[in-house]
């Protein structure tokens, strides 16, 4: 008899206890409710942090998932599953600012362009939109993860400290700096 | 006030809406202007990529993974040496790996030149002192004589034709009672007591 019929409240399971179904029994049921809980947060998340890159938030999501499935023993049921996820995600990204340092500006002046282009009712918004996505791309690496944690994924202080291993008072001082960044830049539109 | 204390009220209100005292701790770190900033900034932040999903496929991709995993040979988790092995198996390994091993270091001396041990007799001459005790035998000759009656003998001889009357000898002179020998007296089997 399949898990999923002794086990019709899966769903309800805590997200540790999903864990050690699948670490224990490789419970087919079991990551298919952890992956529909956070799939799309993740994604997102991925996709807030590499430039609006979907392929690229695509590959990041998957091999974040499979390290779920290939090695679930690695996660430590004493953590917060959601914080340990944000944890494993925020160090892939780091590697892979590492390897390319710069947002590619070609990239970004065919985006705008095409936001001219076709949608010139929804202008204002798309504008501001890409305003700030523009004001937070420009953000040096820790300050724009620190505030995509809080101010997009609405993180907590404590639990952003925990992800990016950092003291609560050194994620406060980025937080207020990358705020009063990006207050500037959207200001100069927040005038018109 | 901190920063996150007026981000807190930035959510809640418009700066219209602040009561006097919230007003003034919000002048004391920013303008107005730059607190409508923030509430535009705070309102739109989440807003951004909101709608962006994953593509169906990759759930599929990822539920295949898994199954694929599932019928996998399950790997110890602890690592290859951790295993259960049967009995046989072990004995078997062993019978292989030890003529092995032992032909491995056959091949291996073979090339290497073997020392040649040589034996040689020597005689050797060992001194022990030994100390031997000897019973100390003293040999004593005594002269006994026998009390006679003082009635001088008579003694003849060709010398002296005439009789002469001989007195009995006094002999404690010639054979003094014995006292016996002290180690004092004798240094020499002194030295072998206290040495």
């Amino acid at each position: 008899m399949p898990n999923s019929d002794r086990h019709p409240d899966i769903r309800t399971y805590p997200d540790a206890r999903l864990m050690q179904e699948i670490a224990l029994h490789n419970n087919e049921r079991a990551f298919e409710v952890l992956y529909d809980r956070y799939s799309a947060r993740m994604y997102r998340y991925f996709y807030r942090l590499l430039w609006q890159n979907a392929a690229k938030s695509e590959d990041f999501t998957q091999d974040l998932f499979l390290k779920i499935i290939e090695k679930p023993h690695l996660y430590d049921p004493s953590r917060n599953f959601c914080t340990w996820l944000y944890t494993l995600a925020t160090n892939m990204c780091k590697n892979e600012y590492r390897r390319k340092l710069t947002l590619s500006l070609q990239e970004a002046e065919v985006q705008e362009q095409i936001y001219h282009t076709f949608l010139p009712e929804k202008i204002d918004q798309q504008r501001l939109d890409s305003e700030l996505r523009e004001a937070i791309g420009q953000l040096a690496e820790p300050h724009r993860q620190c505030f995509v944690l809080r101010y997009q994924e609405v993180c907590s202080v404590a639990q952003i400290a925990e992800i990016m291993d950092c003291p609560e008072g050194t994620i406060k001082s980025r937080l207020h700096y990358a705020l009063k960044q990006i207050t500037e830049k959207v200001g100069a539109f927040y005038k018109e | 006030m901190d920063f996150l204390n007026i981000e807190q009220l930035a959510l809640q209100k418009d700066f219209d809406a602040l009561l006097p005292q919230e007003r003034a701790q919000v002048l004391a770190c920013m303008s107005q202007t730059e607190y409508e900033q923030l509430r535009l900034m705070l309102f739109n932040a989440p807003q951004l990529d909101a709608d962006v999903v994953p593509p169906p496929a990759l759930k599929g991709r990822l539920m295949a993974q898994m199954r694929a995993q599932k019928q996998a040979p399950i790997v110890s988790k602890r690592g290859l040496l951790h295993r259960a092995v049967p009995v046989w198996q072990m004995l078997l390994a062993a019978a292989v790996v030890i003529p092995l091993i032992y032909i491995a270091q056959g091949a291996k001396n073979q090339g290497e030149m073997q020392p040649i041990t040589l034996v040689q007799t020597k005689t050797d001459t060992v001194f022990q002192e030994k100390i031997i005790w000897r019973d100390r035998i003293k040999v004593r000759t005594r002269i006994v004589f026998r009390e006679k009656p003082n009635q001088p003998e008579m003694a003849t001889s060709d010398l002296f034709p005439v009789p002469i009357a001989v007195s009995p000898i006094d002999t404690s002179e010639m054979n003094p009672v014995s006292k016996g020998s002290s180690l004092a007296d004798d240094p020499v089997l002194m030295g072998f007591f206290t040495k």
